[in-house]
């Protein structure tokens, strides 16, 4: 982030005074993400706190005075869950592919399109921002379930039969784009509105082709917005329960309904809060290569 | 580029511009559609296009189970208050990342990206543990703690992108006439990013409103939110059911992209999350 | 700590209450879920658990308690207000207060009873902490009548509800047996529910009659039926349920039913063996919908011709046109399992030969007609007494069910190894 100006004052006092504007959502954070993941790791390595009853009452709990893999082990090395983990991957990095193609090609469209259709597009693709994520889940189940709307549409036209996507990694998949399209073509489309008029206008002078320009120019002008689409879109995903929960098949499932499974209905939080703690794992590694890339990008630039 | 051809001549590449948005808008809005038809539907199968019979059977099922009045008034109430907290815990820090000088500004800043960071639901099922300790859980104060989790970011970095924009100039301009600090804080600094800060602030107000997953671990079962019920409505009860309360939720979402559009699409939210 | 299942609490989300449904996902969810579990209880719609409590508790707290009370309830005499406590979802509001309170107000002026009612049992603990605060105390309550589940028995055993006996409330002698020692005696069960067999007669014109008889006909009709999930609701977890206690051995069922000893957990195989074979026959090569109503809306939308659903909801759905009128339901042999709502009268209460009176009422013939019209829920008394206009509508449901359950812990595995040994595939998803 780059301050375009701040006042120069390089005192203690100022220096104070921003820290302690700063620190209440840094205190918030400490409490609501660093504590409960502290207390999880613990949790999941054996050290089980011994004041928390619902913690005590697991079934295949692993206590242990010094810290411990074991819970991690188990988990890994049971089929089911690599099962659910592979899904996982193949869902989210096929959401993440999704949304970027998608919302790059919206976002190059409302940028570099005039008119009244695109104008309707920059109204419509914000919509799913404004519905709950449930009711898009409920609208996309009931719309593209097996004998529902779209297939009656089809029906009309004596086209039936076709598969239903609901209730497989691709329904998944399908409401992950739909609820992820706002966040990434806001994101890119202002990536875009940076890339210079006159360089494109230059570059069709000398008779490039849109194709070229697009690579050549343009792209390079969003590397980084795509990258914290990419990765924002990623993490979400990864950790999501509502859309995989609603329209995902029984099994196997994504990582956010199995932890939530372990932890209600199978009665054992500690592997819930282990998957919980590998999850956080992954977004970190997503997160670090979020950081370098924009770093990287950030020093070309300067 | 042996399509090229075909998207020089200009008819062709409108028609398949058409042909897209048509898809697009399909893709969005069908499924709010189908919705929007199954609340009025007293009776639908398959294939039928449209319902056999229509009526208004089940919004008075709705209305007559008392839930709903609940559920409404306690997101109502949420909603308001976590954006308000929000605001009192970030905007100062957005000022201050905005024209303070201190030791770790950035990685401060960029840190604050860890709370998007963490998986959802692998975080509230570690928060829920934590709130059991501390006795939060299932309190009001414990609903409006795990919403604002989903506020933090955005509360922060777009008002900070707000502050950003305004030429320091101006606040010097002011101090040069004799303003005083507060005075030009009041007077110029936050009228001019109020508009960043209105967005900021529908981001909140929206975040709690649709807040879901934190609320039902942590809420249930007294502090039942407007979402919360959602769940219970899909799984447990006749489509129009579960229609005519989407339509009853997204109203409010809907009533404020209408009023705000102009704020949202003026680029304030693009610019709150440009890293350059 | 309430003894109820989790499974049971999801199970009971059946009947389409707001308030469980969202606890079933808190249970989903979590951490912090046993506490969370008194509140819900009571969720109306024969929120019964059947699973049994472990504790063989003391009853002579119970009926030392009860002398006290019975003394000062003999100084009431004249015109009395009775207050009832009930909760659930609305169905069972209107049901007292449109249906049969009037009636009783109407017949007793001299007793008329004030409800008030705890949507989705919000408030239950807060009632139950009241009692066991004036009982410790040693004062009287003004809380004469309480609707309850397990609850009724926890508190009971300590003292809390009256044990009732014949003596108290004579009818008593005509509900099933199994029914009230399920709840410890502390409770009147005054209406019920059970998971039955869905059929659609215009399709399946021999429907099965026996679990045996499901499973051949599953085979011998592809694509044709489903089931929920075990911890998406109890009409799919009686499915699961019967099928794994069919290969129990008898003597190891009481172990399954009140404790935890994963090492017996092997005489399920053959039943998830069986489940995993039906699979491929389940409706789109194994598609099991995740919960009661889903697996009706199937039915509705006539993609599936047969499937386990609880009884009152699938009278409901009928009664709504929510699933065409060719669908019928029988309960089939062994039967699959249910469970009953009670009403019970606190120790405390000054006015007990009134409450007791109030249970004997609500288990008249006329009163039990009543229930089964507004809510289609069961009877509380034997079928055998009920008129034979309502022993011909239920005449295919109209028989005992199990009130066998797995204990919390073994529900609990059940649901992980149903995902993992039924639904799951060790090897990537077959697609």
């Amino acid at each position: 982030m780059q301050v375009v100006a701040p006042v120069p004052s390089r005192s203690w006092r100022h220096a104070l005074t921003g820290l302690l504007l700063v620190s209440p959502p840094f205190l918030l954070m400490l409490f609501l993400i660093v504590a409960p993941t502290v207390q999880a790791i613990l949790y999941s390595t054996g050290q089980v706190p011994t004041d928390n009853i619902v913690f005590q009452s697991d079934i295949d709990l692993v206590s242990s005075a010094t810290p411990t893999l074991v819970v991690y082990q188990r988990l890994l090395s049971s089929p089911y869950v690599q099962a659910d983990l592979a899904m996982t991957f193949q869902v989210t990095i096929a959401s993440v592919v999704l949304v970027l193609v998608v919302g790059y090609i919206l976002a190059l469209y409302v940028r570099f399109s005039t008119g009244l259709l695109p104008s309707i597009v920059r109204v419509l693709y914000l919509i799913p921002m404004f519905i709950p994520v449930v009711i898009a889940s409920y609208g996309l189940i009931e719309f593209f379930v097996a004998n529902g709307f779209l297939q009656t549409i089809l029906a009309q036209f004596g086209i039936q039969n076709m598969p239903s996507p609901i209730y497989t990694p691709w329904g998944i998949v399908l409401g992950q784009v739909w609820t992820g399209i706002p966040f990434a073509v806001l994101l890119l489309g202002s990536g875009l509105d940076g890339v210079p008029q006159e360089l494109i206008e230059a570059a069709q002078d000398v008779g490039a082709s849109f194709g070229r320009i697009l690579w050549r120019i343009v792209t390079p002008q969003v590397v980084t917005p795509l990258l914290i689409v990419g990765t924002f879109t990623f993490i979400g995903v990864l950790g999501s329960y509502t859309v995989p929960y609603l329209i995902g098949p029984n099994a196997p499932q994504m990582l956010g309904v199995a932890m939530t499974a372990y932890n209600g209905s199978y009665q054992r939080p500690q592997p819930a809060v282990a998957m919980a703690v590998l999850t956080f794992l992954i977004a970190t590694v997503a997160g670090a290569i979020y950081v370098w890339g924009t770093s990287r990008t950030e020093r070309t630039a300067a | 580029m042996s399509y090229a051809w075909f998207l020089r001549i200009s008819a062709m590449r409108k028609a398949l511009a058409l042909i897209l948005v048509f898809a697009l808008s399909c893709f969005l809005l069908l499924p709010l559609f189908t919705l929007l038809i199954w609340a009025f539907a007293d009776q639908w199968t398959f294939p039928s296009l449209l319902p056999q019979q229509v009526g208004l059977r089940w919004w008075q099922w709705v209305f007559h189970n008392g839930d709903l009045g609940n559920a409404i008034k306690l997101s109502f109430e949420f909603a308001p208050i976590v954006t308000i907290a929000s605001a009192a815990i970030c905007l100062p820090a957005a000022y201050a990342f905005s024209r303070f000088r201190f030791p770790l500004r950035r990685p401060l800043f960029v840190s604050l990206l860890a709370i998007n960071a963490f998986p959802k639901i692998g975080l509230y099922i570690s928060v829920a543990a934590l709130f059991y300790r501390l006795n939060l859980m299932d309190t009001f104060l414990g609903v409006v703690l795990v919403q604002l989790i989903n506020t933090l970011v955005s509360m922060t970095w777009i008002p900070t992108a707000a502050f950003n924009s305004i030429a320091p100039e101006l606040e010097e301009a002011a101090h040069d006439v004799g303003a005083r600090g507060w005075r030009v804080f009041w007077r110029i600094t936050f009228p001019l990013a109020l508009p960043g800060i209105i967005v900021a602030s529908i981001l909140a107000f929206l975040a709690s409103l649709d807040e879901a997953q934190g609320t039902l671990v942590v809420g249930t079962p007294s502090h039942i939110t407007m979402p919360v019920i959602m769940y219970t409505l899909v799984s447990n009860y006749p489509q129009p059911v579960g229609a005519v309360f989407s339509i009853l939720l997204s109203l409010p979402s809907l009533v404020l992209l209408i009023s705000a559009r102009r704020f949202l699409t003026a680029g304030y939210l693009a610019a709150g999350f440009r890293v350059k | 700590m309430s003894r109820l299942s989790r499974r049971r609490l999801l199970t009971r989300s059946a009947s389409g209450l707001f308030g469980v449904g969202a606890v079933a996902l808190l249970a989903a969810c979590g951490a912090g879920a046993s506490s969370a579990v008194p509140a819900t209880t009571s969720s109306s719609q024969a929120a019964a658990s059947t699973a049994p409590s472990s504790s063989a508790a003391s009853t002579s707290t119970a009926s030392a308690a009860r002398s006290t009370a019975a003394a000062t309830s003999a100084a009431a005499g004249g015109k009395v207000q009775l207050h009832f406590y009930s909760s659930g979802d609305v169905n069972i509001q209107q049901l007292w207060n449109n249906d049969l309170l009037p009636i009783w107000n109407k017949q007793h002026p001299n007793a008329p009873i004030q409800l008030i009612f705890s949507e989705h049992g919000a408030t239950d603990q807060a009632v139950i902490d009241k009692l066991a605060g004036a009982k410790a105390a040693g004062k009287p309550t003004d809380i004469d009548l309480f609707e309850g589940g397990n609850n009724l028995r926890t508190y009971g055993e300590k003292g809390i509800f009256v044990k009732l006996t014949t003596a108290d409330v004579p009818d008593l002698s005509k509900t099933p047996p199994d029914v009230v020692a399920e709840i410890g005696s502390y409770g009147v069960p005054y209406r019920a529910s059970s998971v039955v067999l869905a059929y659609n007669s215009a399709f399946v014109k021999d429907p099965p009659t026996t679990l045996d008889g499901v499973y051949a006909w599953v085979k011998a009709n592809k694509g044709k039926f489903t089931y929920n999930p075990p911890d998406t609701g109890g009409s799919g977890g009686d499915f699961v349920q019967a099928t794994l206690e069919k290969f129990i051995p008898k003597a190891d069922l009481k172990t399954f039913e009140t404790s935890y000893d994963p090492s017996l957990e092997k005489e399920w195989d053959p039943g998830f063996a069986l489940l995993k074979s039906l699979g491929p026959y389940v409706l789109n090569g194994g598609f099991y919908p995740k919960g009661n109503v889903p697996v009706l809306q199937e039915l509705g939308k006539q993609t599936v011709y047969v499937a386990p659903v609880w009884s009152d909801m699938g009278l409901s759905y009928l009664a709504q046109k929510l699933l065409p009128d060719t669908v019928k339901l029988e309960q089939i042999t062994p039967p699959f399992s249910g469970g009953a709502a009670y009403l019970g009268v606190p120790t405390g209460s000054q006015h007990q030969d009134w409450s007791f009176k109030f249970l004997q009422w609500v288990l008249q013939p006329d009163q039990q007609t009543v229930i089964i019209d507004k809510i289609n829920g069961y009877p509380g008394l034997e079928w055998k007494y009920m008129p034979g206009t309502v022993r011909q509508k239920f005449a295919a449901l109209a028989k005992s069910y199990d009130t066998f359950s797995f204990s919390s812990k073994f529900s609990s595995d059940v649901n992980k190894l149903w995902y993992e040994k039924v639904a799951g595939t060790p090897s990537p998803a077959k697609q």
